[in-house]
């Protein structure tokens, strides 16, 4: 889950993009992905951000999250073909539970659908720096410094409290603590051991956050800022080419 | 009792290995040491123990039991595991519900529940917060209330992570001299620390690890002499011993200011050996 | 550069003052250490130098404390934050961004200093920590002694005189500690900075610092040259602090009139004072008193 999130750090030609470009990329995609209902065209797309993850360097990084999201997408078909049993039944999966071609189709498009719309707003984290993020946020869409902070960082804090989750996971096992059940109602009382030493530790690093915060002159005045978002011809070529995806998805469509 | 046959183990088929080719025997009642770098793998090693890790080839064996066949849940009857931070653990509203835990994840029979709860709370000195919460303890206490919760399992192994960091040493050496006396009592005990001097104080035996190899394994007071296999995992001898080095042979035998003492005087004598 | 005058407090909430009465003076370019059992005081005492009291922890407040001349009550956070630099014991918490240089521009960036002058200052402040080398790294992959330095680097960027530092080598193998100690001793020596340091690492201290503070409920009970602190070495045993052993040792020898000189802070020392007992003792012919233990 952390290195959903996590940046890796690089100076590939993707890294070098403006982060706007990249947040405009990872939204643009999922939209086109959602207008689109054409399989090949999804396809595409979602090659598209396999080679941009290759382009960043990122793509050993990346095949943990084109898993998770095929093995979520994969589940969400299952239950997709449940629901649409009409059209031309090519086998039975279960007595009573046909898979149509029509189930199929659809089934397929949605998995498709989410691995590509998804991919990319993964990607763009694993590419752009939290810092770049919150300058442009805050200097070119001109959100409140400190609500942008807040998000960022507590992006920045997930992989964090990811790998707290671990220790403490294994300290209750260690303890006899039996955490792998099938259960759903089971796995709620098996989670609470966990989430409050969890919540606990949480607390106590936002307030330690909080006081070296202050200790930095956080939220003073106004601030400076040191590294001028470029704009390149890169940049520009990038928004062509997002732009022009995205009326290929209407026209497609 | 704990059986280590060429271990190895790496986090997945890419990841560089961060044990390499593990051979180690533990036999009840020993205390011993476990020391090196950070990344050395050491809590990696202690984490195979208790089969949080499994082997990724070779054997490790506690109690007749081959980890990499047996959960962690059954493992944890034969072997406590202490972390470093106690706030890991710790999330029932009363001390006394907190060491209950351990109990009942092991399916201890109810009606042994509270006397081995009573019994471990005087041991540790924590007759009169029994129904106090954790969290308004100190941060000393709260490791001997962690320490309690895994006490209480009974089990033959101790496995201690740090169990001196974020403390005072008065703290430190309360927690030290009870593990000491469990091991006195037969309980073996395996501890991972970066405090040199509370290895040198406690431990029987040491191993250094370094780069997922043992390095070192021997009687703690041999080992703490090594100059060159200290340095090369970033630690030095406690004062004393390095103090000891100086001299070359003459002090060979001190351990602690009081043996240094003694040796000093005795050469000290009206004519003795001139250094 | 930092007074306090009859100081006390108590957090919101707690009847008992977590320090009575302080009064102190520390000098410019000292390098003190603060050294106690835990409950003693002193991360209330630092948190009071660098404003966290009362700015960001309420309470009872008497008397005055004053840093750089100004008094903390009146003058915010912020700006106590130009002259007092503070780093804490969790690296991982203190950590704002994923990128060493942009860590070290993060408080820079907080009071408005010219984007042109940014850059020459994390290459000083850098320099001064000596992890030049550091620069464009991710913080997320660095060791704890790295990302302890980091913060340091980050926290004199502003260039203040004085910096405070809360357990910073709590979490750190001994080799992290050693080398946060030794940024500390450039800091000080090469830059005169003041520097305060809270830790348990006796040793480490004794090495290091000029001069050894010790708490206890609230109250400084000794303070002085680091020498003349380890003195009392049998008032440092009973309120649980580890003596480095080199002192016990030269107690101990003191004890059977063998020696009578300084008490040695580090190994060098040490191996001195036994040189000398061993060649004085030759020398003399007096009785000595073997029954040490």
């Amino acid at each position: 889950m952390k290195q959903m999130l996590e940046y890796v750090h690089g100076d590939s030609i993707i890294h070098r993009l403006n982060p706007l470009i990249k947040l405009l990329w990872a939204f643009m995609t999922c939209i086109a992905c959602f207008i689109s209902s054409n399989h090949l065209f999804l396809l595409c797309l979602l090659l598209s951000t396999i080679v941009i993850a290759a382009a960043g360097g990122v793509l050993p990084k990346a095949t943990g999250v084109y898993k998770a999201l095929f093995i979520l997408g994969f589940f969400l078909m299952l239950f997709q073909l449940l629901f649409t049993p009409y059209g031309r039944v090519y086998f039975y999966i279960l007595p009573g539970v046909p898979v149509t071609d029509r189930g199929l189709n659809f089934s397929l498009l949605l998995m498709l659908r989410m691995v590509a719309a998804l991919s990319p707003l993964s990607l763009m984290l694993m590419l752009t720096p939290m810092n770049e993020l919150l300058t442009a946020m805050t200097h070119t869409l001109k959100f409140p410094y400190r609500y942008a902070f807040v998000v960022v960082t507590a992006l920045r804090f997930i992989p964090t409290f990811s790998r707290e989750m671990d220790q403490i996971m294994q300290a209750q096992r260690s303890r006899g603590h039996e955490t792998d059940t099938r259960n759903p109602f089971k796995k709620i009382k098996v989670i609470l051991p966990m989430c409050i030493p969890l919540l606990i530790s949480s607390v106590r690093k936002v307030e330690t956050m909080a006081i070296s915060l202050e200790t930095r002159g956080f939220n003073t005045g106004p601030r400076s800022c040191r590294k001028k978002l470029g704009f390149t011809r890169f940049d520009a070529l990038a928004i062509i080419i997002v732009m022009a995806v995205l009326l290929l998805s209407i026209i497609i469509g | 009792m704990i059986s280590i046959q060429n271990l190895t183990y790496r986090y997945d088929k890419k990841a560089p290995l961060i044990l390499d080719q593990i051979n180690l025997e533990i036999k009840k009642g020993e205390f011993v040491a476990l020391i090196g770098q950070n990344g050395s793998g050491k809590t990696t090693l202690l984490k195979q123990l208790n089969g949080l890790l499994k082997p990724t080839s070779g054997k490790v064996i506690v109690n007749g039991l081959d980890t990499a066949t047996t959960r962690t849940s059954e493992l944890a009857r034969h072997i406590g595991y202490l972390f470093q931070n106690p706030d890991h653990q710790i999330f029932c509203n009363t001390v006394y519900d907190e060491i209950r835990f351990g109990l009942v994840n092991i399916q201890c029979p109810p009606e042994l529940i509270h006397d081995r709860i009573k019994n471990i709370a005087g041991l540790l000195g924590l007759d009169n917060k029994l129904s106090r919460d954790p969290f308004t303890l100190s941060r000393g206490e709260r490791q001997r209330v962690a320490l309690a919760s895994i006490l209480v399992l009974e089990t033959d192994i101790l496995v201690l992570d740090e169990p001196t960091t974020g403390q005072d040493y008065k703290e430190c050496i309360e927690i030290m001299d009870i593990v000491k006396n469990l091991n006195q009592q037969g309980k073996t005990i395996i501890m991972v620390s970066h405090d040199i001097e509370v290895v040198a104080d406690y431990c029987e035996r040491t191993i250094i690890l370094h780069q997922g190899r043992v390095l070192e394994d021997d009687d703690t007071h041999v080992v703490l002499r090594r100059i060159e296999s200290l340095k090369l995992s970033g630690l030095e001898p406690p004062q004393i011993v390095q103090l000891a080095l100086r001299f070359g042979p003459l002090f060979q035998h001190v351990r602690s200011p009081e043996d240094m003492a003694e040796a000093v005087a005795a050469c000290a004598v009206p004519g003795g050996v001139r250094v | 550069m930092i007074r306090f005058n009859n100081v006390s407090f108590a957090y919101e909430g707690s009847k008992d003052l977590a320090v009575r009465n302080i009064n102190l003076h520390i000098g410019k370019g000292e390098f003190v250490g603060i050294i106690g059992p835990s409950g003693a005081g002193k991360s209330t005492l630092v948190n009071l130098i660098n404003g966290v009291i009362p700015h960001h922890y309420r309470g009872d407040y008497y008397g005055e404390v004053l840093v750089c001349g100004k008094d903390t009550l009146e003058s915010s956070c912020g700006e106590i934050s130009r002259h007092v630099g503070s780093v804490f014991q969790d690296p991982e918490a203190q950590m704002v961004t994923t990128v060493v240089e942009d860590e070290v521009a993060f408080g820079l960036e907080n009071f408005n200093v010219p984007a042109g002058e940014i850059e020459s200052r994390i290459t000083e402040a850098l320099k001064m920590v000596g992890i030049e080398h550091l620069r464009h790294h991710g913080t997320a992959a660095l060791s704890g002694g790295q990302k302890q330095r980091v913060t340091i680097a980050a926290a004199i960027a502003l260039r203040p005189e004085i910096l405070v530092l809360d357990e910073p080598t709590s979490e750190l193998d001994p080799q992290g500690s050693r080398q946060v100690f030794h940024t500390l001793k450039r800091l000080n020596q090469e830059y005169g900075m003041t520097i305060l340091i809270v830790e348990q690492k006796v040793m480490l201290l004794s090495e290091f610092c000029s001069r050894l503070m010790v708490m206890e409920k609230g109250q400084i009970i000794l303070d002085g040259p680091v020498r003349q602190v380890l003195e009392h070495h049998d008032k440092l045993l009973e309120l649980g602090i580890n003596c480095p052993r080199v002192v016990t040792l030269t107690k101990l020898l003191k004890d059977a009139s063998l020696y009578d000189g300084d008490i040695p802070v580090d190994v060098d020392e040490a191996e001195q004072v036994i040189r000398r007992v061993l060649e004085g003792a030759y020398d003399q012919h007096t009785e000595f008193d073997l029954s040490l233990r």
